[in-house]
């Protein structure tokens, strides 16, 4: 037998979220992440099961330090590292696993590469800002988002263009 | 080695080496990811002029940096200045005692996002980066 597997809502963009105040709303909130931690535990579904958080984890390991690119980077703050480990976590459980490194202004990055002109690299600040730039062929994007604990859908379509094409 | 006190003023056809200190700067394809290019400390963006210097020479001067600095070289990006030119970005000759071809990248906006946008299509002209000699790596 043949089971046919088709998105879902339980993979989709951002449908844990709850923006509900009451104490039922934070109990499913509470249930749902929980739920998707564990599929992104799943090799073939989550980004855990594929090795991004070891990934990400070495990067901060080795920014750690002022200097750490031999042009006076600012160390990558403890606050950027855990931003970049949640929003891991509220990507759709199929998106592709971004490659992952730094900037010398102290910022985690994740990049999503297809090829030179067709790239999507976003930057997470200690803030909780979501820098991005997009290359797309002819085209280009680029802008801030603020991480709410929603993977921002503006940054979700982006890596469907140019991871899709 | 180029002569510190009569620097030429840089032409837009002129190439300038980036070197590359830290791993993560390079993808598996040895093409330079545009984190590589970020303005830090801003607004400058350290590069060195290839002027009449030769290949051996200009490693030279990246493997005395990291040697000095305790870090591995990893390898260079090469970009022709006109390529920061046509993002509106200025190249000025910064000599150094110990490196007289020094120039820094400056004129970068403030803004994170337009930083990225711009170092996205550096990098993306910058192609792959060279290794440097089995020797001095």
């Amino acid at each position: 037998m043949m089971l046919e597997m088709t998105p879902s809502t339980s993979t989709s963009y951002a449908v844990f979220a709850s923006h509900g105040t009451s104490a039922t709303a934070q109990f499913i909130a509470k249930q749902a992440r929980s739920g998707r931690r564990e599929l992104q535990e799943s090799f073939t579904l989550g980004m855990r099961g594929k090795g991004a958080f070891d990934e990400l984890s070495k990067v901060y390991e080795e920014c750690s330090e002022p200097n750490w690119d031999g042009y006076d980077a600012l160390p990558v703050a403890e606050a950027a590292y855990q931003l970049a480990l949640e929003l891991l976590e509220t990507f759709p459980l199929s998106t592709p696993l971004p490659s992952f490194g730094a900037e010398p202004d102290g910022h985690i990055t994740m990049e999503w590469y297809c090829s030179p002109t067709r790239t999507l690299s976003v930057s997470v600040s200690p803030e909780g800002e979501l820098h991005y730039a997009a290359l797309l062929g002819d085209s280009k994007a680029y802008g801030t988002e603020p991480f709410f604990g929603e993977a921002p859908k503006a940054i979700v379509d982006l890596i469907q263009r140019v991871m899709v094409a | 080695m180029s002569d510190g006190g009569t620097m030429p003023p840089i032409e837009a056809n002129e190439w300038l080496a980036r070197f590359i200190l830290y791993r993560k700067y390079l993808r598996q394809d040895r093409t330079v990811r545009p984190d590589a290019f970020i303005p830090h400390p801003w607004p400058n963006l350290s590069v060195t002029r290839h002027l009449q210097l030769s290949q051996t020479e200009l490693w030279k001067i990246g493997q005395d940096v990291t040697r000095q600095i305790g870090k591995k070289l990893h390898g260079r990006a090469d970009v022709q200045a006109f390529v920061f030119q046509r993002q509106k970005l200025r190249v000025a000759a910064a000599p150094l005692p110990e490196n007289p071809n020094h120039a820094n990248v400056v004129s970068w906006p403030e803004e994170k996002p337009a930083q990225k946008i711009i170092t996205a299509q550096i990098a993306a002209a910058a192609g792959k980066a060279l290794d440097p000699p089995q020797s001095q790596s």
